[in-house]
């Protein structure tokens, strides 16, 4: 928390090092939430892209009032959001079945990853979307469910109830894969 | 049927990493985000400052508020004596200096404590180390020089050299005036107790801190000296409440001490295996 107020503190003066030094800190957490988000590598790497972009724009008049690693992951959120909602407007335009389901990751990066994470990354692309955020935002992205209430502008025990469909969900995809 | 604590194992496990064209873009991008947005004028503060003084309540507010900020020092000064210490202090006796070392116990990566000597230098902004030299008692050297843009990790129990390129290895913040000013507005507990070091017997100050955020939570104990006002020892818990073993307890800290000649230069012994990446 410090070293991110000091960081911030920089970037307000314009410091470059401060900007990328907080591009380094948080590159791989957030590319991790935006592909968990949206289950697409290029999608999720345009997304941490447009964030760090924005966030060096606004730099010298950003101030942190709750904690950076937050405030980013938030930002992801909707942005991945947005996306979600461009792609179903898409899918309904292409008359396409569901816009979750794309067998979208190349394979050579699925045969590198731990059979399980794929396995998981394939439910969590079937998971519907709400659920899928609150799941990846408590448990990956460490937020509370007041935070992730007050980014998805519901109550905290609709947040609850996502967060425990998502798991349910997850493990019910998870243990079907498990039988066949 | 797979408990959900499986599934949340698996979900904390979940990692991506950015491709190296990824980071070449996004910084590319950034650093030319920041550069464009020094060209925008800040003209939004001036037009709230003129605002507010063309209000006439605004102004007796502020005529007010400035009787008030003069009176209350005053009236504090007629009845308590002046504090022995205040962080003003550290911050104003602490810039200036530009180079640190300390030594003491700190954690791996695994848990287990071991004994360090430390050396750095800031970097050029101040945001945190770039000369650096640590070295653990069981031998293992990690050397930056940030002149050459270069970090060597040395594992003597393995015998390998690891050649980095680049500061791949900094601390941060660098603990300066900046980073005491800060800490002071940030910590929601701040305690401060007068008595004398134990091993020298010399006037200190123990503030006692915390600093609580969701998921990032730091406790600290800073020791000051009150002659020079600088901090010569130090504790760091990574929660805020003091349990536990620390992360850091540095024994000893001295701020612009005379480092050894060429103590960031790594040379790299004969026979190790070398690892450039």
């Amino acid at each position: 928390m410090l070293e991110d107020k000091l960081l911030v503190l920089k970037c307000r003066h314009g410091s470059k090092d401060a900007v990328c030094r907080i591009y380094e800190k948080y590159k791989d957490y957030l590319l991790t939430l935006a592909k968990g988000f949206l289950g697409e590598q290029s999608e999720a790497e345009d997304i941490v892209h447009d964030v760090f972009v924005a966030f060096a724009r606004s730099a010298r008049q950003f101030r942190l009032t709750g904690s950076l690693k937050g405030y980013l992951a938030t930002c992801v959120s909707n942005l991945a959001r947005d996306r979600i909602r461009a792609r179903m407007r898409q899918a309904e335009a292409l008359d396409s079945t569901s816009p979750f389901v794309a067998g979208s990751s190349n394979p050579e990066q699925h045969a590198a990853e731990a059979e399980e994470l794929t396995r998981l990354r394939q439910a969590l692309r079937q998971t519907p979307y709400e659920q899928r955020e609150a799941v990846l935002l408590h448990i990956r992205g460490g937020m509370r469910f007041r935070e992730i209430a007050k980014l998805q502008g519901v109550s905290i025990s609709t947040v609850h109830g996502r967060y425990r469909y998502g798991l349910d969900k997850l493990r019910s995809l998870l243990n079907s894969e498990v039988k066949k | 049927m797979r408990p959900a604590e499986n599934i949340k194992h698996l979900i904390q496990n979940l990692s991506d990493k950015t491709s190296v064209q990824m980071d070449q873009r996004v910084r590319q991008d950034m650093l030319q985000a920041l550069a464009e947005s020094e060209k925008t004028p800040a003209l939004m503060r001036l037009k709230i400052r003129r605002t507010v003084i063309k209000s006439p309540i605004a102004k007796l507010a502020a005529a007010a508020m400035i009787a008030i900020a003069i009176a209350l020092p005053l009236a504090i000064l007629n009845y308590t004596t002046a504090p022995a210490w205040a962080i003003e202090q550290t911050i104003e006796a602490i810039e200036g200096f530009h180079a640190i070392y300390c030594s003491g116990v700190t954690v791996d990566e695994n848990g287990n404590e071991f004994e360090f000597e430390y050396w750095a230098r800031p970097r050029k902004d101040g945001t945190a180390s770039g000369d650096l030299r640590m070295e653990a008692k069981g031998g293992q050297v990690i050397v930056v020089n940030e002149r050459q843009s270069i970090t060597y990790k040395y594992d003597p129990g393995k015998n390998i050299v690891s050649v980095e390129s680049g500061i791949t290895f900094y601390s941060s913040p660098w603990i300066n005036g900046e980073y005491f000013r800060t800490m002071k507005e940030d910590c929601t507990e701040w305690h401060e107790e007068y008595r004398k070091d134990e091993l020298t017997g010399r006037d200190c100050v123990f503030v006692k801190a915390s600093d609580r955020d969701p998921g990032n939570n730091w406790s600290y104990i800073f020791q000051f000296d009150l002659e020079t006002k600088l901090p010569i020892r130090m504790k760091v818990w990574n929660n805020s409440d003091f349990k536990g073993k620390p992360y850091v307890t540095a024994n000893k800290v001295v701020y612009n001490s005379v480092l050894p000649e060429g103590i960031f230069d790594f040379m790299i012994p004969e026979g190790v295996q070398i690892i450039k990446q």
